[in-house]
């Protein structure tokens, strides 16, 4: 699998996530993008699109399984270890990632 | 007499300032995001150096023990950090043979632990946030995931400083060691 396959499989998985526990870490759309962080290390950046959370935030337990999942998935398909930007439905008009 | 240690209980206030959970009108700029998620990574950080310098010179006077501190960096806990997350198959790093063989020997116990696998991915989470906020243009910090940011160091600080089983106990000492004494 090269690595734009991989990248779609990443954002296939992370598509169909849904927390029973937590009607707010449904991901509604996601993207993705090999990158580069300020230190040269190779990393994944995935950007989810998910419904506002109840509270300020999404919870702090929830998301880690999210995280540790896209990671465990990530790793198998052989990307750099991934990284999560959450955004709000009711900001999506403010990121490019979902406006391009 | 005043004193001006880093607490990282104060730089979580400190992140909570600049990204308040209840806004009245508006909201903070992002660049406060990025200044609250960098804090946030920052409170972490300080909460870590803290424990492993308590872990192995636990005795050494204060002032002593807050020198040592300055001889940990970002790096090496990030190294732990990938051997834990690369050995519960969430990375990709590099783990040398005799780290591997100490923390999961073939046939003997794994000596990581839920508090050290939550402790080295919110670690590496807030590192990778912390690069973003301050470098990179292109990076978005909305209001929802900065607080997230928080929440996670917050809850993360209080593992470090709380979480005692003999896993955690090798994570820091494992850390401790990464900042050896060297040439400076």
């Amino acid at each position: 699998m090269n690595e734009p396959e991989a990248i779609a499989a990443l954002v296939r998985f992370a598509e169909t996530y849904r927390d029973e526990r937590d009607a707010a870490l449904a991901v509604i759309s996601a993207r993705a993008v090999l990158d580069e962080n300020a230190a040269g290390e190779s990393v994944t950046r995935l950007v989810l699109l998910l419904p506002d959370p109840e509270a300020d935030t999404w919870d702090v337990d929830h998301v880690r399984d999210l995280r540790l999942a896209l990671g465990r998935l990530g790793t198998e398909l052989g990307l750099p270890p991934v990284t999560l930007t959450l955004v709000p439905a009711s900001q999506r008009d403010e990121v490019d990632a979902f406006t391009a | 007499m005043p004193t001006y240690q880093i607490d990282p209980d104060k730089l979580l206030a400190a992140a909570d300032l600049l990204s308040p959970a209840q806004v009245a009108r508006g909201r903070p700029p992002y660049t406060a995001h990025r200044r609250a998620s960098s804090t946030a990574y920052y409170a972490v950080f300080h909460a870590v150096t803290a424990r492993a310098v308590d872990y192995v010179l636990k005795t050494a006077p204060d002032d002593f023990r807050r020198r040592v501190r300055r001889w940990i960096n970002h790096a090496d806990i990030a190294e732990v950090c990938r051997w834990i997350s690369t050995l519960q198959g969430t990375g990709n790093y590099q783990v040398p043979k005799h780290i591997r063989d100490l923390l999961a020997p073939p046939g003997g116990p794994v000596l990581i632990d839920s508090d050290t696998v939550a402790i080295a991915d919110g670690f590496l989470e807030l590192y990778e946030k912390r690069m973003e906020a301050d470098y990179d243009h292109f990076a978005v910090f909305t209001r929802a995931d900065t607080l997230g940011h928080i929440a996670l160091a917050r809850q993360t600080v209080h593992r470090v400083e709380t979480a005692d089983s003999a896993a955690v106990q090798a994570f820091f000492g494992l850390i401790a060691f990464q900042a050896r004494i060297q040439r400076r």
